[in-house]
C-alpha cells in the first residue's frame, strides 16, 4: 500500500508550495499605505480599495438594488483610488496630483485607465460582502504619472545641498576606502527604519555624504523604472525577504538622514555610497531596479499629503 | 434614448480621433569622434524612428517573425522608417559623457505600416513559407546570389520545382535586371537597375491581388458590456487598438448607455481569432466586463 504515503507527500507538499506562496506574496506587498478604505503596497505597487457592503436579500426587489449598490460601490471606489493616486508622491518636490493638474491629456487618461482597473464583485453571504477595486502603480499607470522632466538615465548625479542640520543628524566620522567586493552585490537594501516621517516616493534619490546622487532616475532607463518601479519599499531590511527583488545577497546599507521638501530622498555615508556607485555599475542591477528601500511599520499618510489631493 | 445614444457616439468619436498610438522608444547613441551635437541627435532620431517602425511591424504580423527574418525586416526599415512616422513627442533627452540617451513616443502610420508588410508578404508568409519556382538565366555573382538568398528569406518563400507562382530573374543589357513573375495565367515584368527594388515591385503585385487581401482579415462584431461610466469604454478602446496581432482596423460604433451599465461595440477586423479570444477573456472578466463576438458577412 504505497499509494497512502504518496498521497501524504503530495498533500504535504502542496501545503507548504501553499503556505510559502502567501508568505512571499505577503512579504512582497512590503510597505503599506492605508488610508480609510485605500491601500498603496509600494513593494508590489499594487493599489487597492477594498469596500464592505451589506445588502437586504429579503428586500423585493432585491436583485435591482444589489446591482445600484454595487454600482455606486465600485464608482466611489475608482473615486477614492483616484484621489489617492493624486496624493502619491512623484519625487521630493512634487505628487502625482500636482503634476496631472499640469497635463490634461494626461489626466483625462488616468481618470480613464482607473475606471478600467480590477474589480472583485462581492459574494454576498447574508447580505455582506466585500467588493475590490485594485490597479498597479506600474505599466501604463506609471507611463501616465512620470513626468517627461525626469532625467532618466542621464548617468548624470543630482547634487544636494547639504545643510548644517543634516550633516549634525549625520556621523561625522566615518570609514571610506571600504570598497573592495562591491561586484559580488546582487542588489542594494537601504535600511531607514530608524528615521522619523520618511515618505515613498515614486522617483526617490539615495545620496552619499558628499551630496551626490548615488542612485536614483539618473541611472535607470524609463522603461525600467515604469516596469519595476524606481525602487520598493519594504517594513524590513532583512535580505532574506527581500531576495525576489535584490537577489541573494544585496548590499544593506544604512539611510543616515532624511531629505527633500516631500521627506522622501535619503543620505548614505560616503563608504556605503561608495560600495553602492560600484554596484550599481552593473547593468543588471540597474536595469531591473533591485533597489529596495526599507521604512519600518505602515503609517497613515500624513495631513500634509492629504491635503495635496485634489478635489 | 436613440438621441442619447448618437451623442454618446459623435462624443466618443470625436474623442478617440485624437488618441494617439504612439510607440514608446529609447534610445542610446554613443559618441563618435568628430562627430556634432546635431549630428548626434539625428542619428539618435534616425535609430529611435526605425526601432519604433520595427516594433510596431512585428506587432502587426499575425504571428511571431523568426530572427533571422527580424533582422532583415529591421534592415529594410532602416532607411524607410521616416515614411511611416505621423508624428513624435520627445519625451526626454539627456547628454550623458559618452553619448546621448533620447526616448520618444513615436507615433507610426500603422495603416500603411500594414500595407507595407502586406506588399512585401512578410504579412502572408509569416508562419508558412510560400512555395515558388525560382530561375534565372546567366551568372550570378556571389554578391547577387547573397541578395537573393536575403530576400527570398524576407519575403518567406521556399524554393520547390515546377509550382506558381514562378520566378524569373535575367540580365537586361550590362546595367539593368530583368524580372518575370508569372502565377496563374497572369505575367508581371519588371525591369530595374538592382534587384531588391525589381523583387519588392514584383512580389507587390503578387500580393497585392484582391482575394488574397481580402482573405487575411475577417470582419466581426464585439459587443462588451458592465462599466459603470463611459471613460471605461474609451479606456478600453485604447486597449483594444493596441491588440494589433489579434484585431485591426478597430472603430467603435456604438456605445449605449442604460440604468444597469454602460456597453459599447466595435467592429473589428480578426487577424488572429484565437488571440483576440484569450485577450478579451483575460483582460475584461477581472474588470466585471462581459463580452459577445459575431462574425459579420
Amino acid at each position: 500500500m504505497k499509494i497512502i504515503p504518496a498521497i501524504r507527500y503530495l498533500l504535504m507538499t502542496a501545503l507548504t508550495v501553499t503556505v510559502l506562496s502567501a508568505t512571499s506574496a505577503q512579504a512582497f506587498r512590503g510597505y503599506v499605505q492605508q488610508a480609510g478604505d485605500v491601500s498603496v503596497s509600494w513593494g508590489n505597487g499594487e493599489i487597492a480599495v477594498v469596500k464592505d457592503m451589506e445588502v437586504d436579500p429579503d428586500n423585493f426587489d432585491a436583485t435591482h438594488q444589489t446591482a445600484l449598490a454595487v454600482r455606486k460601490a465600485a464608482v466611489t471606489s475608482r473615486r477614492q483610488m483616484l484621489d489617492a493616486i493624486y496624493g502619491i508622491r512623484i519625487d521630493s518636490t512634487s505628487t502625482v496630483g500636482v503634476f496631472l493638474s499640469e497635463d490634461d491629456q494626461a489626466d483625462a487618461r488616468v481618470r480613464r485607465l482607473i475606471q478600467n482597473s480590477k474589480l472583485e464583485l462581492p459574494e454576498f453571504l447574508d447580505g455582506k460582502g466585500q467588493l475590490v477595486v485594485s490597479e498597479s502603480l506600474r505599466g501604463e499607470l506609471a507611463k501616465l504619472v512620470f513626468p517627461s522632466t525626469i532625467p532618466f538615465q542621464s548617468g548624470i548625479p543630482p547634487k544636494l545641498e547639504l545643510g548644517l542640520d543634516n550633516l549634525a543628524a549625520m556621523n561625522a566620522m566615518e570609514p571610506t576606502g571600504m570598497v573592495a567586493g562591491a561586484e559580488m552585490y546582487t542588489g542594494l537594501v537601504v535600511d531607514a527604519t530608524t528615521l522619523f516621517d520618511v515618505q515613498p516616493a515614486l522617483a526617490p534619490v539615495i545620496y552619499g555624504r558628499d551630496g551626490k546622487g548615488v542612485y536614483g532616475a539618473f541611472r535607470v532607463g524609463r522603461t525600467n523604472a515604469v516596469k519595476y518601479g524606481v525602487a520598493a519599499y519594504s517594513t524590513t531590511a532583512d535580505p532574506i525577504q527581500l531576495r525576489s527583488r535584490v537577489g541573494d545577497h544585496p548590499l544593506v546599507v544604512s539611510a543616515l538622514a532624511v531629505v527633500g521638501v516631500g521627506k522622501t530622498d535619503l543620505i548614505i555615508s560616503g563608504a556605503d555610497a561608495e560600495l553602492a556607485r560600484m554596484l550599481l555599475k552593473d547593468p543588471a542591477v540597474a536595469a531591473q531596479c533591485r533597489v529596495v528601500i526599507a521604512l519600518g511599520k505602515s503609517v497613515e499618510p500624513d495631513e500634509d499629503l492629504q491635503e495635496e489631493i485634489q478635489p | 434614448m436613440r438621441l442619447l445614444k448618437y451623442f454618446a457616439c459623435i462624443i466618443v468619436f470625436v474623442l478617440t480621433a485624437g488618441l494617439a498610438q504612439a510607440q514608446p522608444v529609447e534610445v542610446f547613441v554613443p559618441f563618435e569622434e568628430g562627430m556634432t551635437s546635431m549630428q548626434l541627435r539625428q542619428k539618435a532620431s534616425d535609430e529611435a524612428f526605425a526601432q519604433a517602425v520595427t516594433s510596431i511591424a512585428l506587432k502587426l504580423l499575425p504571428g511571431p517573425l523568426a530572427k533571422e527574418r527580424q533582422r532583415l525586416l529591421k534592415d529594410y526599415f532602416l532607411e524607410k522608417a521616416g515614411g511611416y512616422v505621423l508624428g513624435y513627442k520627445e519625451i526626454s533627452s539627456f547628454r550623458a559623457e559618452d553619448g546621448l540617451n533620447l526616448t520618444m513616443d513615436v507615433n507610426v502610420n500603422r495603416k500603411a505600416l500594414r500595407s507595407a508588410l502586406q506588399d512585401l508578404g512578410v504579412y502572408f508568409t509569416v508562419s508558412k513559407p510560400l512555395p515558388v519556382t525560382f530561375r534565372h538565366q546567366g551568372e550570378l555573382g556571389d554578391e547577387s546570389l547573397q541578395k537573393i538568398r536575403d530576400l527570398i528569406l524576407l519575403t518567406g518563400l521556399k524554393r520547390d520545382l515546377d509550382v506558381q507562382p514562378e520566378f524569373l530573374l535575367q540580365r537586361e543589357g550590362e546595367k539593368l535586371w530583368k524580372g518575370r513573375l508569372i502565377f496563374e495565367g497572369r505575367d508581371w515584368v519588371s525591369i530595374k537597375k538592382d534587384i531588391p527594388e525589381l523583387w519588392f515591385d514584383l512580389w507587390k503585385r503578387y500580393f497585392n491581388r484582391k482575394e488574397l487581401r481580402e482573405s487575411a482579415s475577417s470582419s466581426t462584431r464585439l459587443r462588451v458590456t458592465g462599466w459603470f461610466t463611459p471613460d471605461g469604454v474609451q479606456d478600453f478602446d485604447r486597449v483594444l487598438q493596441s491588440w494589433v496581432s489579434a484585431v485591426q482596423e478597430v472603430k467603435l460604433v456604438e456605445m449605449e448607455m442604460l440604468p444597469s451599465g454602460v456597453s459599447a461595440t466595435w467592429d473589428v477586423h480578426v487577424i488572429n481569432q484565437g488571440l483576440l479570444k484569450d485577450r478579451l477573456a483575460a483582460f475584461l472578466p477581472g474588470r466585471g466586463l462581459t463580452f459577445g463576438i459575431m462574425n459579420q458577412e
